[in-house]
Parts: structure tokens; sequence; C-alpha cells
């Protein structure tokens, strides 16, 4: 309890308590801004800490991981270009709403249901510390691999046109990634002699390219052919969602929020996956699958409460095994071992003071990103009432800016430009963007997962059937993918009817 | 975020030239823009990176920006560095990688491709086991394994890493080089692994340990340098048990070949400063490495006596590729 | 309508089909094996992703290209606003708006990466700030076909001054530097 009440005073502090709010409105703009990546954000924001006290520094640092996850939403649900790339299950029914007028309700849902996960993930951490540490060390290559095919397994519930289209989507994303040097062997591949080709390409230049330059293409040419609508400024009421739609979807909330604390806990998986989970998951267990893609509140409440509870979960591996679970946990790891933190077990019988003080700088957090969104909201629909043509010129500014930065490299803006023209022939040949992202995200450490259990097992895959863990997640997956083959042929089928009938 | 900078645009912009002698020796100092440094590893080269580039931009008077280029235990970032123009404004922060790199394969060029400018720090890699194994010294994970049936799981940070180099060559000195199998684990995530008792040993830095070791989790059995690690002073070292191994990694800075030398001496000087700033000596505590300024000629010369180090001790564990 | 969106879905599959089938080739080619044992190496997984788009595009093409009498999935989604489809939700919208012909399309689709491409090369040489006016007035004139002088400048001076602030100034992110001029 001492430790508590001095963690109280180290947090409290008018200093630290301005270095969270200013780390959480870095957050929201780098998250919210289509392009630029809150990983470069909190990439900036490490070096402003070295000089600063302990505590106040790493709150700079959660509040601008915290607030980049949550600002990710923004620009997924105004503009159909998730900010980041746990947000990009959101674009899928947030950008419908939008469309439908209803962008301040998305909005308004996805910061409430974002700091209702954060905060159950962060009560998760406080009580169950040692549990969930224990349960993710039992997570080896061999689970984490089962994992990871559960989540791509997801595309089946993405591509709801085409089972056919999304795996091909979901291949071309998994494909993509492993041009570059390989991580475990050091051979070059499909590098074609490039120096710039050997860094492989990167996950956040891609996403930029695959969401925001279709958008671009577009927009120049619906305007050069006078084909562009007006926006939308009917629906600039900034409405918030009631409270009774939120009481209707707790349920909702509390299963996504565990998923994503229980995503997050596991080293190596991230925001994306938990995403994705939770979208498939709500989809799956909906009275009316059908509402899902076509701009279903339960749409945005799923992947946003899970990737702001990832937040909760991967503090867990973090701080508890010193593992960082993303690159941008891999920065907050490294502003606290540079203050001397070194995470571990022993971190909380040496640092417990420290440890209570991060609890409550989250917390902090969260209060801001409640009082800046809600207010912002208003802001974030003037968006809307920018001409098209306009937006579309500072959203292709924005998106080089964001993707030099991300390895200060012109080549990536010239990797953004083409993927992204490639991504607009995907989208008007019917093949759906989405599981390029999820095959993008999850297949190195699907890859990695793999060959690192192969040798640990001397290539038997008997590391698979001999884990209960493994086998519990490739069951999983071989269901889903049996369940939606099942209802594809018998749409087909019951289609095929309609149409002798006809 | 530079006030000069924004004044000389503004100044240049208006098109008002009345300041010639205060803007023109500005620019033809070096540097008179951001300088790049290439970071090719994560984990605690990244971190050091960090603090010595906020360091070296603090004398500078220019931002150090650290760019991560990871993989290929170092290629892609010194292929990319190499390729560079050779005026400073791109450096790697290298490493004895640039040796193993060349050596295994993954590099056409050798060091000679980049022109020293300091070496900075030292760390000493170590290994470890799970507590209550009943391994308390190398001699006893020896016996071990020679009794063992099978290879000995040892974690490692890629094929061809450091850490694969040092287990290669501490392993072989011991007399079980056969009986090895390696796991490659990216991220930091071999302690993690061997607590779950998935693999048997592993080879990574103290820092990563630290924290193990002080909850009586894990057992750390050998470092591979001459002297003890200050931050794991338990742990004795290899020479200490009667095993001849003495590989330490040191990490310092590179230019391209050809680079003014004027501009390397400046680079030179801000590392130097940075060394010697409390900041850096409090980052070299609590992240576990040792500062180990050498200037240029000093570190060049270095350099090229452990390639020939490198290249001999590799072509006796026959990982030597060219 | 109908035959002409499977001739479109054939033709598409099978350009993917033939790109999996090169990078295929490709792979096989420059990548080496693993040695068998524990090591899968390097070349499995590009190996198998490439046959797996080979089958599923080649699959997909087949399968449009003989089952006729069907009714089809839904047809390729032609976004009424800006990337509708981005998300990738099919939606039944079939008549395509005034002026987006092939040639229209073509003609956007090099001009926005003529523009990335540009930008990308010109800030490497001119320092961003200079490359973002530059482009936005070339994005303005060419690209918009915008003629009021007072709304292509705005724009070139606006959207640069912005940058300028929130980037250089109020952020600090180190942004591009020319190699023949800086001004930023």
């Amino acid at each position: 309890m001492d430790h508590f009440l001095t963690a109280l005073q180290m947090a409290l502090t008018p200093y630290a308590i301005g270095a969270v709010g200013l780390g959480t409105i870095i957050g929201l703009i780098f998250g919210s801004i289509p392009g630029l990546t809150f990983t470069v954000a909190l990439a900036l924001a490490l070096p402003v800490t070295f000089g600063m006290d302990t505590v106040p520094a790493i709150a700079l640092l959660l509040g601008t991981y915290i607030g980049g996850m949550t600002g990710g939403s923004v620009s997924a649900i105004l503009l159909g270009i998730p900010g980041t790339p746990s947000a990009a299950a959101t674009v899928l029914d947030g950008y419908p709403m939008t469309k439908q007028g209803r962008a301040s309700i998305a909005l308004g849902t996805a910061v409430i249901v974002s700091t209702v996960g954060g905060i159950f993930s962060l009560i998760v951490m406080i009580v169950s510390v040692n549990l969930v540490s224990k349960v993710a060390i039992d997570f080896g290559p061999a689970e984490i691999f089962a994992l990871v095919l559960f989540g791509m397994s997801t595309i089946c519930g993405l591509s709801s046109g085409s089972l056919m289209k999304g795996l091909i989507a979901g291949v071309l994303g998994l494909l993509i990634m492993t041009v570059g040097i390989d991580k475990i062997d050091g051979d070059n591949r499909m590098t074609f002699g490039s120096v710039n080709l050997l860094q492989g390409v990167n996950l956040l230049v891609a996403m930029i390219g695959l969401f925001a330059v279709p958008f671009i293409i577009d927009t120049f040419l619906q305007h050069r052919h006078g084909g562009l609508e007006a926006p939308a400024t009917g629906s600039l009421k900034a409405n918030l969602p009631s409270f009774g739609l939120m009481w209707r979807n707790a349920w909702l909330m509390a299963r996504c929020a565990a998923i994503g604390t229980g995503i997050g806990a596991i080293p190596g998986t991230g925001g994306a996956i938990a995403a994705f989970l939770a979208y498939s998951h709500a989809r799956r267990f909906s009275k009316t699958p059908e509402r899902f893609g076509r701009g279903a509140i339960e749409g945005v409440i799923a992947p946003e409460t899970a990737n702001n509870a990832v937040t909760g979960g991967t503090l867990i591996p973090l701080l508890s095994l010193g593992v960082p679970g993303d690159p941008a946990t891999a920065i907050v790891l490294a502003g606290l071992m540079i203050h001397g933190i070194t995470p571990g077990p022993a971190l909380f019988m040496t640092s417990e003071t420290t440890v209570y003080a991060i609890y409550i700088a989250v917390v902090v957090a969260y209060v801001f990103i409640l009082v800046f969104q809600l207010l912002g909201i208003r802001l974030f629909v003037y968006v809307l009432k920018i001409p098209q043509q306009l937006l579309a010129v500072i959203i292709l500014v924005l998106c080089v800016i964001g993707a030099y930065t991300v390895r200060n490299s012109a080549f990536d803006v010239y990797s953004m430009g083409v993927i992204g023209v490639l991504a607009w022939g995907l989208v008007r040949a019917g093949i759906p963007i989405t599981p390029v992202i999820l095959g993008m995200v999850l297949g190195p450490t699907m890859e990695s997962e793999y060959r690192t259990a192969m040798q640990l097992s001397g290539g038997h895959l008997n590391i698979f059937y001999t884990s209960p863990v493994a086998m519990f997640f490739l069951g999983l997956s071989a269901l889903v993918v049996l369940m939606q083959a099942t209802t594809s042929l018998r749409e087909r089928a019951s289609k095929r009817l309609e149409s002798k009938n006809a | 975020m530079t006030p000069k900078r924004t004044i000389r645009a503004l100044v240049a912009a208006a098109g008002l030239l009345a300041t010639p002698l205060v803007a023109l020796p500005a620019l033809a100092q070096f540097p008179d823009k951001p300088v790049e440094m290439t970071v090719l590893f994560g984990g605690t080269a990244n971190s050091i990176a960090q603090v010595l580039a906020t360091e070296m931009g603090k004398s500078l008077g220019k931002p150090v920006v650290p760019v991560s280029r990871p993989g290929g235990g170092g290629a892609v970032g010194y292929s990319y560095v190499a390729d560079t123009r050779p005026d400073g404004y791109n450096i790697v922060w290298n490493s004895n990688s640039i040796n193993t790199a060349y050596h295994t394969g993954k590099i056409a060029f050798d060091y000679q491709k980049f022109a020293p400018i300091a070496m900075v720090s030292s760390e000493v890699p170590a290994l470890a086991v799970k507590a209550g194994r009943g391994w308390a010294s190398l001699d006893d994970l020896k016996a071990a394994v020679e009794k063992m049936p099978g290879k000995l799981k040892v974690g490692i940070s890629g094929k061809g890493s450091f850490t694969q180099l040092v287990s290669a060559a501490l392993f072989d000195a011991m007399g079980i080089g056969d009986k090895i199998a390696y796991i490659s684990y990216g991220d930091g995530k071999a302690p993690v692994e061997l607590m779950a008792g998935r693999i048997d040993a592993a080879v990574q830095w103290p820092g990563q340990y630290k924290s193990y070791v002080d909850s009586g989790q894990l057992d750390v059995l050998a470092v591979t340098g001459k002297k003890r690690v200050a931050l794991l002073p338990e742990a004795k070292t290899a020479i200490e048990q009667g095993y001849d191994v003495d590989i330490t990694m040191w990490r310092g800075l590179a230019a391209p070949k050809g680079t003014p030398p004027e501009v390397v001496k400046a680079l030179q000087e801000a590392a130097q400063k940075a060394t010697e700033d409390p900041a850096f000596e409090k980052a070299a505590k609590t992240l576990g490495f040792e500062i180990s300024y050498e200037d240029s000629a000093a570190f060049g010369k270095e350099i090229a006596k452990d390639d020939a180090f490198y290249a001999k001790l590799l072509g006796h564990l026959g990982l030597k590729q060219q | 309508m109908m035959e002409h969106s499977r001739k479109v879905d054939v033709a598409i599959g099978t350009v993917l089909a033939l790109i999996g089938l090169a990078w295929t080739l490709e792979v096989v080619r420059t990548i080496p094996a693993g040695t068998g044992g524990g090591d899968v190496g390097p070349r499995a997984f590009p190996l198998l992703y490439g046959v797996l788009l080979i089958v599923l595009s080649a699959g997909w093409a087949l399968s449009r290209l003989l089952l006729t009498g069907e009714e089809a999935e839904a047809p390729p989604p032609r976004p009424a606003q800006p990337s509708s489809s981005a998300a990738g939700a099919t939606e039944e919208d079939a008549t395509p708006e005034a002026g987006d012909t092939p040639r229209a399309r073509v003609v956007a689709l090099a001009l926005t990466l003529f523009v990335v491409l540009l930008y990308g090369w010109l800030m490497t040489r001119v320092g961003f700030l200079t490359a973002t006016f530059a482009v936005v007035l070339f994005a303005a004139l060419v690209v918009l076909r915008e003629r009021r002088p007072v709304v292509v400048a705005g724009m070139a001076v606006g959207v640069t001054a912005a940058t300028w602030l929130i980037f250089e100034v109020i952020l600090g992110i180190p942004l591009a530097t020319g190699s023949w001029i800086n001004l930023g």
C-alpha cells in the first residue's frame, strides 16, 4: 500500500500528468492522420524522454502508444484509410457508417469502447500479471504459429463476396512480405540484386499504399470527369452514441476486450490480429451477420475494443518477461531500459512503485483520450466538409511524408505509389484489400514461428500435435474454414435453384 | 525545430541576401542537415544507438536520426550505407558483424568499404541455463551434454549472428561442438524460451538475463570476455573455467569509404563527447554495456585485427564462405 | 453485362496465375532450399505462396470460365464514392458514373503514380518544402485542371505552409533534405 501511495505521488505530479497529456495528443495526431503512424511518433518521442525523470518519461511513451492506438480509428472511419494496421478491421464497418452519415456515432463509439477495452486489459494485468505471464510463457513457436494461422482463417469472414477472391488477396499479402533478406538464414529472397529491396517491403508503407492511394486515384478520376459528389455536409451533427447502445453491446465488448487482452499478452502477435479476430468473432456470433460490412455498429465496437485491450495485454509480457509484442512496444521497452527499469520477473520486486506508477499513467492516458477525442469529434467531422479533390491532394502529401519517415527513404515513397496503383487494380477487379493487409501483418510471424518450431523439433510435426494449445487453435482454424466452405456451397446451391426457378 | 534553419529558409525565400557572411559559412560547415545513423539490430544495439544519437546531435548542432535497417545479420544496413554518398550524412552504427557478415558470405564487400569514425562501446555475450538443472559451471554442462542422447538446444539470435559465432567457438573449445542444435529467435525471446524449457541453453546479452538472474530463475554459466561483466558479477569468464575463449563485441560508427577526413573528424569528436556525457554513462550502467572509446585510427586497426581473427575462427568452425 | 464481368474475371485470374507462375519459377531459381530435418530453409514459404497463388487464381479463372448458367458472385464493385471499395465491401452498384471510361481510368492512374514518383524523387533533390510546393501546384493545374489562379496559388502555398508548420515547427520531424538545393 505504501508503494501505491508513493506511486500516486509520483504519477500525479503536474509534470507527469502533463507528460501523459502531451504523449496522448502526439499519439492521437499521428494515429489519426492518414499516412502517419504512431510507431514513428514513438521513435520521435523516445529521445525526448532521455532527459526526463523516470515516471514522466514512461508516461509520455505510454501516452503516445495508447493515443496512437485509439487515434488510428479516426481516419479509418472518416476516410476508409486506417491510421495503423490495428485499425484496418475498423474500416470494414466504420467507413460505411460515415457514408451513411453516421460518422460521429462511429467515432464516439470507437473512443468509448477503446477506453473500455484499455481499462479492462489494465485491470486484468493488475490482477493477474503473474498468472497471465505464466500462460504466455507456454506459448512457444508451435503455439504461436497455430494462433496466427487461426488469425489468417478470419480471411474467410472478411470476403463476403467470394471466398476465392479473399484467399487470393491473402496470398498476395503473404507473398509480398517474403521479399527481402530472410530473417533466419539471411538469404536474399526475390530482391533482384536491389539494395532497396533487401530491406523488404515495410508493412506501414504498404498499408498507406493499399488504402490511401486508391482513395486518391478515385477522387482524381471522378473530379476530372465531374462525377464528384458534394461532401455529405448534412451529416455533421456531432451525435454521440447513446448509453443504451453501449449497454446493449456490453457483453460483446467484454468478449472482445478478453480477446484483445489475451492476444496482446502473447508476444509477437499484436493489435491487428486481435482486431480481426474480434471482428470475425462478432460477425460469427451476430444474429444478423449480413449487416456486417454495411455499417454495423458492432463492426466498429469489436475491433476497437480489442485493439485497445491489446495495449494492456502487451504490457504483461513487456513488463514481466521483457519481450516486446510489436515495433511500438519495442520502443517503449528501450525507454524503460534507458531509465534503468529492466523488465523481467525481478521488476515486480525491485521497482514495484514504478510499476504502480505505470498503471496510474495508463488510467490517466485514457482520461485524456476520452476528453480529447470526444471534444475532437466535433472537429474531426469537419474533415468531411473539405472538398474531396483538395482532401485528396492533402492526403497525398501526408502519405508521402508518412511513407518517407518510416525509414527515411525515398524508395519507400516509390513502393507506396506502385503498391497503391496495384491495390486500385485489385479493388476494381473485385478483389478485397483487407485480406492483403492481414496476410502482410501475419505472414512474417507465421513463417518465422513455423521455422523455429521445426528447428526445435528437428523437423517433426509432433511439436504441433503434442501441444494441446496448438491443436486447439489448429482445430479452430479448420472449423472456421469448413464452416465457411459449407456456407458458401449452400448459398451457391440455393442461388442455382433460384436461377433455375426464375 | 531548429530556429537557425527556419530563419535561413525565411531569409532565402524573401530574397534577402544581406547576411551572406552569416549564412554561407554555416552552409559550408558539416553538418548543415540531419545526419542519418543506420541501426542494424534491435534490442541493446538500438537502445545504445538512441542515446548516442541524441548526445551526438547535441554537440553537432544538427539532429542525428537513428533509422532501423535490421536483417541478415547486418547485411541490409551495411549494403544500404555502403551505397550512399560519402558525405558523412549517412553513417552506420556498426559492430564485429562487419567482419562476420563478410566472412560468412552475407555481404560481398568487407570492412574496407567503410571509413572508421570511432569505437564507442563493447558488450560481452553470456551463456545461460535454467536454474535448477544442476549445471553450475561449463564443466557440469559439458559432462551433461556428453551423456545426453540428443543434441543440446541452444537459443541464438539467428544463423550467422554474433551470438551463434560465440556459441560455436565456446562449445568447440569445450569439445561438444557437434552436439549442439541452434534455434534462432528474434526480438530477445531466447530467455523466455529458456524459462519455458523449450531450449536448454541460450547465448545472449547480459542485460537480457539480468532480471531473471536476480529473481533466481536463470543461471549464467559463463561470459566470453577477458574480464567479468559488471552487470553480472557472479558469472565467471570462460577463461577462468579453463576454456580459452575471448570474444567481445564492439560497437562503433563508420561512414562510407571516401568520406572527407574533416567530416570523419567532426563525427569522431561528437562521438567522443557523447561517450563522456553523464547521460551516456548512466545508460551504460542500465543497459549493461561498457564504454570503450577509441579514435578513428585506433578503431581502424582494431577492425583490421579482428577481421583476421574472425577469418581464422570462422574457417576453423567451418562457417567461412569467403 | 454478366458476360463481360465473367470475361474480366477470367482475364484477371489468368494474369494472377501467370504472376504466380513467374514468382514460383524465380523462387526456385534464386532461393536455396533448406537442408532438411529441422531446417525448413528460406525457400519453402515463398514457394508455397507462389503455388497457392497459381492454384487459387487458376481455379478461380477456370470456375468462372466453365460454370455457366450459374448466378455468379457480385460483380466487381464500382465505387460511387471514392474508394468505397477500399474496405472490400461488395456493394450492388452497377451504374458506372459519367466519365469512368477505361481511358479515363488509365489517365487518372498514370497521373497519380507520376505525381507520387515525382514527389519522392524531387524531395531528395530540392528538399521537402520545395517539392511539396511544386507537386501541389502540378496536381492542381494538371491533375485537377484547376484554372482559377487564386485557388491554385492558395492550395500550393496553403498546403506547403501547413506541412511546414506542422512537421518542421511543431513536431520536428526530420524531413527529406535536397541534394541540389535545400530551403527547408
